[in-house]
């Protein structure tokens, strides 16, 4: 993943920082002069902390809770948190700004078999 | 080419998941997306699956652009707010198909609105459902 400049993170513990630019793709588009860091963005550094954790075959399948408090925008510093969880079982996540959580959610994940 | 009828999107370029309206009726919408074949979510030519969230967002936007959008104004920009019991089916995806999204509206309480979503593939097996939430902002 080259959209996001990722600072820091542990395959040991289960955190991760990073910041998505003005210039990233993530924002083309989303929204013309109003660039939002769209919510599957969020997700996709969620789920990056969870391959480290787990395993590069680990992959998102449920979505149990998703919660979106403030919208991000270019160059806001994020702190990705996770609960380690086995597969199928309820992951638990948090995105901070700054200590701010932005974004909160339950996540299960499991091991992808298709590719 | 976009379907003459897809009512304008805040959404432009390849944040632009939408290509279609197939049907329009009360309070839902079916609609037809595509998954990027190019752009920052798309590894080895597959998407995660929870792109599809963002399609059926963009479907839900569709929907009250049909309903409250006004000629000459632009579209009102809403914000995912929420997501709950979303179910994914399989995994990656390949980018560039074709897939059909649903979306029925289950509650409003301006400026909060709440949708069932479906997503299936053009053969119909289901990709995903879920119920999603979108604030958006009250015009003055």
């Amino acid at each position: 993943m080259t959209d996001f400049e990722i600072s820091a993170e542990d395959p040991t513990g289960p955190t991760l920082t990073a910041i998505a630019p003005a210039g990233s793709r993530f924002y083309d588009g989303h929204f013309p002069g109003r660039p939002v860091l769209p919510a599957i963005a969020q997700l996709a550094l969620v789920e990056r902390l969870i391959r480290l954790t787990h395993g590069q075959d680990a992959r998102i399948v449920v979505i149990e809770r998703l919660r979106l408090l403030h919208p991000l925008v270019p160059g806001d510093p994020l702190r990705v948190r996770i609960d380690p969880a086995p597969p199928g079982a309820p992951c638990r996540f948090v995105i901070e700004r700054h200590d701010e959580q932005v974004t909160t959610g339950v996540v299960a994940w499991r091991r992808d078999t298709t590719s | 080419m976009n379907d003459p009828h897809l009512p304008a999107l805040p959404h432009a370029g390849p944040a632009r998941l939408l290509s279609a309206v197939v049907t329009h009726a009360d309070d839902g919408v079916v609609c037809e997306g595509r998954i990027p074949d190019d752009g920052p979510h798309v590894r080895a030519g597959r998407c995660p699956a929870f792109v599809l969230i963002e399609v059926a967002a963009q479907a839900a936007a569709a929907l009250a652009a049909l309903e409250h959008g006004e000629a000459g104004e632009p579209p009102p920009q809403g914000y995912l707010v929420r997501a709950t019991g979303i179910r994914l089916a399989g995994g990656d995806l390949e980018g560039g198909t074709t897939v059909r999204v649903l979306v029925r509206r289950t509650a409003s309480a301006a400026p909060l609105f709440l949708f069932d979503v479906q997503v299936q593939s053009a053969g119909g097996a289901e990709l995903m459902d879920g119920r999603i939430g979108i604030y958006v902002p009250l015009r003055p």
